[in-house]
């Protein structure tokens, strides 16, 4: 195997898809489609519909008469013991400072510990709460006991006997959960978000039907195979050659589409709710494993089609019924008969590294100089 | 340089190429004809190593066929002019002779030169950015014919290489051909343009399936026919047809108004003698000399009699 001979048919092929607008759309397409507008249409409404405060529990807090309230900026634990017993407004907490029964709206609290406080409109990292009520807000790698979660968003934290309420979003594996309740609108963007973490793999079976066909049934029709088939390039470098210039760019675009959906997805997040979720897992095993598996498959699949076609838009109609797998992985998700979680995804990886195997395998058996020239259509 | 023994090739019952026995020297012009369906491209196909024979054998520059590792380095010293060009038409002259150059291992620093070189000499330097696309049949083909040679190959398979082509491109093809022989590269060449092959070809084979004849342009003639002379007079005179018979080395006399055709051995010594037979018997005369047959008359005849 040489592989120069092999790059030098990625750089050919580069060159040609260069000057072919309908390959070039198909590379540009999925990136706008999958990762622009997808999230747009259906993140953004989405957010409107969520619930952010429950009114009757806040002023159950904020009306309390007995709390003097405090509208100055605390960033220094020698205010602790000051603010004990305080309602507090529009304040950064910093510097591993310790709360006990305070009510706290709009604050950011890093490395500090509440107790039998009431927080709402916050974020917190790096904390502890012990006796809380958390409402409408972000918490990060903390740790919550005997804590009721509303409508919050709950991220790698540990705790036990922790309620959650209103449609909070909760991703943290160790996280005793003892009663959860509430609107599903968060639930469901949730939901969502993995969905079309794993929807953007469709980039990549997209993609190859339309270059692939191009590849294989145009040299075809443009009668250019037997020149190349005449080179002392084997039968494999030559294969190879066509497999890479596929799957090079669109590996690319896969992964420019996986990384535009992030930030915009996070940007639509942060603005609506408080907290960016990507990249989480669904996302990140999308893109490095299953995008490019999915990938292989589209492409040899397509060129068992390509080799069985003489024309390159009833090849790319065929070949599209690659998409079918996707779709259905795709509905199981939605349906709820197949989970986005690390397991049943590594399950999904090792089908597909399966059947890759097995098709390139098919694929690498008719690829021969004498079928390309005597069978193929 | 190229030898074929029984070589046979067949598509599940159909037999393409039946018992193909050839012999090809070194820097030789050799022309495979035949009508459509002889198998002349399957042979083609076979001695490229890109179809494997169903039973025979075949040399390639000393290398025998049917492995693909003998496959590769034969590939390696040949170079293929199929019969459509096959260019990749979204790149220009120069990207298409590149790439050729690189899948066949020219060195790096030799590819822009080597491209140069042949387009220069096909006279297309100056459209070496140029979409392939825009280009004439004739252009095209001068680009295929670079193509087949930018690695500087020692056989070269030209596969009716002026076929489609008008009469300026086709003599620009000829005569790079000839460029090619005087290289003393050795040259295959399919063709259905029987005075193409007469003038191109040291020895063409003519192919139904099996090998029907082989030889030089004159072999194949002579093989069939005796050589001819025709004598012309400037008027129509009697002429004593037995006399004229009776010439040593004469076989036949054939008088047709002014016109009289002998059938004879060794006709420059004879042709002079019944000239003055003539000039004797007060004939006078415009014209005497050989007919000679085409190869076209001998292609027909063979063809014919093989059906």
């Amino acid at each position: 195997m040489k592989w120069y001979r092999s790059w030098a048919i990625v750089k050919k092929e580069l060159w040609e898809f260069r000057r072919q607008k309908y390959i070039l759309y198909s590379l540009l397409l999925p990136p706008i489609i999958f990762s622009v507008l997808l999230p747009s249409i259906y993140f953004i409404p989405l957010m409107s519909q969520v619930s952010h405060v429950d009114p009757s529990v806040v002023d159950q807090y904020e009306s309390d008469p007995g709390l003097p309230t405090t509208n100055i900026t605390v960033t220094k634990s020698e205010f602790e013991s000051f603010l004990d017993n305080h309602s507090v407004n529009g304040v950064g907490f910093l510097d591993h400072a310790l709360f006990d029964n305070v009510t706290a709206v709009g604050v950011r609290a890093d490395d500090c510990i509440f107790e039998s406080s009431y927080v709402r409109d916050y974020q917190a990292n790096w904390s502890v709460l012990r006796d809380c009520t958390l409402m409408t807000g972000v918490i990060k790698n903390s740790l919550l006991i005997n804590v009721t979660v509303r409508s919050s968003v709950v991220i790698n934290c540990t705790g036990l006997n922790v309620s959650i309420w209103d449609s909070s979003i909760i991703r943290s594996e160790d996280l005793e959960v003892v009663s959860q309740n509430g609107g599903s609108m968060l639930d469901i963007i949730s939901l969502l978000l993995d969905v079309y973490s794993f929807m953007i793999v469709l980039a990549p079976v997209i993609t190859p039907t339309v270059i692939a066909s191009y590849t294989f049934v145009g040299e075809k029709n443009n009668k250019s195979l037997e020149p190349l088939l005449a080179t002392p390039a084997s039968d494999s470098e030559i294969l190879w050659g066509k497999i890479l210039a596929i799957l090079i760019p669109t590996i690319l675009v896969t992964i420019l589409s996986f990384v535009i959906f992030a930030i915009y997805t996070n940007i639509i997040f942060l603005q609506n709710l408080g907290y960016a979720p990507l990249p989480n897992d669904t996302w990140l095993f999308s893109m490095l494993i299953l995008g490019p598996l999915i990938c292989f498959l589209s492409i040899t699949a397509n060129i068992i089609v390509s080799s069985r076609m003489s024309d390159v838009r009833a090849s790319q109609q065929v070949g599209s019924l690659v998409v079918l797998p996707v779709i259905l992985i795709f509905i199981g998700g939605v349906s709820g008969a197949v989970s986005f979680g690390v397991p049943s995804m590594l399950l999904i990886g090792a089908i597909l590294l399966a059947i890759d195997a097995g098709v390139f395998l098919l694929v690498k058996k008719s690829f021969q100089r004498e079928n390309i020239l005597v069978k193929w259509k | 340089m190229i030898e074929t023994s029984e070589l046979t090739r067949k598509f599940n019952s159909i037999t393409a190429v039946e018992n193909l026995t050839l012999s090809i020297r070194e820097g030789e012009v050799f022309g495979l004809l035949g009508p459509n369906g002889a198998g002349k491209t399957t042979t083609v196909r076979i001695l490229c190593c890109l179809i494997a024979p169903t039973s025979g054998s075949a040399f390639v520059d000393g290398i025998e066929i049917g492995t693909p590792e003998a496959g590769g380095e034969i590939r390696s010293r040949i170079g293929l002019l199929p019969e459509n060009p096959g260019l990749y038409e979204n790149l220009t002259p120069r990207q298409n002779l590149k790439f050729f150059a690189e899948i066949n291992g020219v060195p790096a620093s030799r590819i822009e030169s080597r491209i140069k070189e042949l387009l220069v000499m096909l006279d297309i330097w100056s459209e070496k950015d140029r979409q392939v696309a825009t280009f004439s049949k004739g252009m095209k083909q001068k680009i295929a014919i670079a193509r087949a040679l930018v690695h500087d190959p020692k056989i070269l398979f030209l596969d009716e290489p002026t076929s489609g082509l008008d009469p300026a491109a086709a003599k620009v093809v000829r005569d790079f051909i000839d460029e090619l022989s005087r290289e003393r590269r050795t040259v295959f060449i399919n063709t259905h343009n029987l005075p193409e092959a007469e003038r191109l070809c040291d020895r063409v084979g003519i192919l139904k399936t099996k090998l029907v004849a082989s030889g030089s342009p004159d072999e194949l003639s002579s093989h069939l026919w005796r050589r001819r002379c025709m004598v012309r007079l400037e008027s129509e005179t009697s002429v004593d047809e037995k006399a004229l018979l009776a010439v040593e080395g004469a076989y036949s006399v054939k008088v047709e108004g002014r016109e009289i055709v002998m059938e004879l051995d060794d006709p420059e010594r004879r042709l002079p003698q019944i000239v003055s037979m003539l000039v004797g018997s007060g004939a006078r005369i415009s014209y005497a000399g050989e007919v000679k047959r085409s190869l076209e008359d001998a292609y027909l005849e063979y063809v014919g009699a093989s059906v």
